[in-house]
């Protein structure tokens, strides 16, 4: 593969000869990955916060990090074979989104937001394959979720808000979307400061364009509490043409899960 | 001759040394069935109990089983199992006023583990000194400090001392405490805090950092600005955020006030002038 600027498709399969590299740039972050004849190196440097808008793809053969930008993390075989896979990976804790604005879901009613969530580049080799690890793209902030400091989960804080409506959300090549319909069977209206995403339990779709979604998610409220019961569809949003299934789920989903999904802010 | 040789099967055949080895082969059993209980319940239950449920049970396990290995033991050699345990309750109370030491920790032991403050593996600070729960035991708790100490704190101190578990909850709050100049701007330093807090992925987003402005001190304005993070990443979080202040302090030109200090020889320094001026006319004053 040349190099391909501003091509949104930077996943898929490559075939790299022994001492050959490949760099992946998608906005600050820079991934570069070198064949030897008894092992890969993965340098990765630019993952960290980072408030530019603008992220361009660019994959490029030959390139590489270099090594006194970035140790390289060495992975060491009998001997390495020409095939390496790279796919993108949901978040391995739920995410934490907020809605531009806090909203009141009334008695009753229901509406879908739309939620972008990050993601890491996920590397295996050979065949069958081997993983390398996960790395992110840009490492979203820790955040805690729950009623109280001690009783919660760990998560990762979502950086983009959710929107009511698709086409509001800025589409970037390294965030999935996820259509996320809230229902409120409670007699209370339902106040959405932030809502908890379980992205370990999506799997990732990818369109025609090259834009990522994962199956949508129903969260139904039942009792006025911050409990909801959540299904996940089996099949992509219908709004966009997805051509086909990329990864699985991290975790398998059961039927109908109660997770604690909606909250108030700490104070 | 004979009479040598006659004894020597006597004491081989005699009721008494057959009590003996069957004591001894009792006494092995023991040991062995023991060890073997306690390690074949380590490798069932290992994956559903936690280290610290695990090590009580296993001992519990060990000790009952050598306990009553023991009893079984002492009624093969002869021993009235009737006496020994009155004889055992008088002698308990000398042996009880004698080790009260031993006793207390024992009692206060049993009651550490009733009340679970903390388990095997938990970070803990006991007056003063911090680290990691090795073992709790019947007369003490043994912690691993940071600098790599065997630290023993008797359970008796430990019931009484105050303990600090670092590790009980999954996030911890770190406050730092700040002093800036007085000529500096109050809100653009919040700011930068914030920004900084926000700009760390190891700071958690909520619960939010806080911003507390804790007075006005001898020669600082005094801030305390607190921020979470997960309990693994905390020493983390705390360099890096400081770090960080500093670096961005430094860029941004705000001042981290301290007090200093001037020394000089004796024979460099001139004395401070006096002038001696007339008073005061004070009378049209008054």
């Amino acid at each position: 593969m040349n190099k391909t600027d501003n091509n949104p498709v930077w996943w898929g399969t490559f075939t790299v000869a022994a001492e050959e590299s490949l760099l992946w740039e998608i906005g600050a972050m820079r991934l570069s990955v070198l064949r030897k004849s008894q092992e890969w190196q993965v340098a990765q440097t630019g993952y960290g916060f980072s408030e530019t808008d603008d992220v361009t793809c660019r994959i490029a053969r030959g390139e590489r990090i270099a090594d006194d930008a970035a140790m390289p993390e060495r992975f060491i075989f009998t001997k390495t074979a020409e095939t390496l896979r790279v796919m993108p990976q949901l978040a391995d804790r739920p995410v934490i989104v907020r809605p531009a604005g806090a909203m009141r879901v009334l008695s009753g009613q229901e509406t879908t937001i739309y939620v972008s969530s990050p993601l890491w580049v996920h590397i295996d080799v050979h065949e069958p394959p081997v993983a390398l690890g996960d790395f992110p793209i840009q490492r979203p902030s820790d955040t805690w979720f729950g009623p109280s400091t001690l009783e919660g989960e760990l998560c990762y804080a979502g950086s983009t808000q959710g929107r009511l409506r698709l086409d509001e959300l800025p589409q970037r090549p390294h965030r999935a979307f996820t259509p996320v319909s809230i229902v409120n069977h409670s007699a209370d209206p339902l106040l959405l400061e932030r809502l908890s995403l379980p992205v370990p339990f999506l799997s990732l779709y990818s369109s025609e364009g090259g834009t990522l979604w994962t199956n949508g998610v129903t969260m139904r409220r039942e009792s006025d509490t911050d409990i909801a019961e959540i299904t996940i569809s089996e099949t992509p949003p219908p709004t966009e043409y997805v051509t086909h299934r990329l990864t699985g789920p991290r975790k398998k989903a059961e039927k109908n899960m109660l997770i604690r999904a909606f909250g108030a802010l700490l104070g | 001759m004979d009479t040598l040789w006659q004894n020597i099967v006597e004491l081989f055949t005699s009721e008494r040394t057959f009590s003996i080895m069957r004591a001894l082969i009792l006494a092995g059993a023991g040991f062995v069935a023991a060890r073997l209980a306690s390690g074949a319940f380590t490798r069932m239950a290992g994956k559903r109990l936690t280290a610290h449920h695990l090590l009580v049970l296993r001992r519990v396990i060990y000790y009952g089983i050598l306990a009553l290995f023991t009893v079984s033991v002492l009624f093969e050699l002869g021993f009235n199992l009737s006496v020994l345990v009155g004889a055992a309750g008088i002698l308990s109370v000398a042996i009880g006023f004698a080790s009260q030491t031993s006793a207390s920790n024992i009692i206060s032991g049993l009651f550490l583990l009733g009340e679970q403050p903390f388990a095997v593996g938990d970070t803990v600070r006991v007056s003063g000194t911090e680290g990691e729960v090795l073992a709790i035991d019947l007369l003490s708790v043994k912690l691993k400090t940071a600098d790599n100490l065997y630290v023993r704190i008797p359970n008796e101190t430990m019931l009484k001392s105050e303990v600090v578990n670092l590790t009980r909850f999954p996030i911890r709050r770190f406050d730092l405490m700040l002093g800036i100049a007085y000529k500096e701007d109050i809100d653009a330093v919040r700011d930068i805090l914030f920004d900084i807090a926000r700009r760390n992925p190891l700071c958690l987003e909520e619960p939010k950092p806080h911003f507390v402005f804790t007075g006005f001190g001898a020669s600082s304005l005094d801030i305390q600005f607190s921020v979470w993070a997960q309990r693994e990443n905390f020493v983390e979080v705390r360099n890096t955020l400081q770090v960080e202040i500093k670096k961005v302090f430094d860029e941004k030109g705000i001042e981290i006030p301290f007090p200093h200090m001037s020394l000089s020889a004796a024979d460099a320094t001139a004395p401070f002038p006096v002038k001696i001026v007339e008073p005061r006319d004070t009378s049209a004053q008054g």
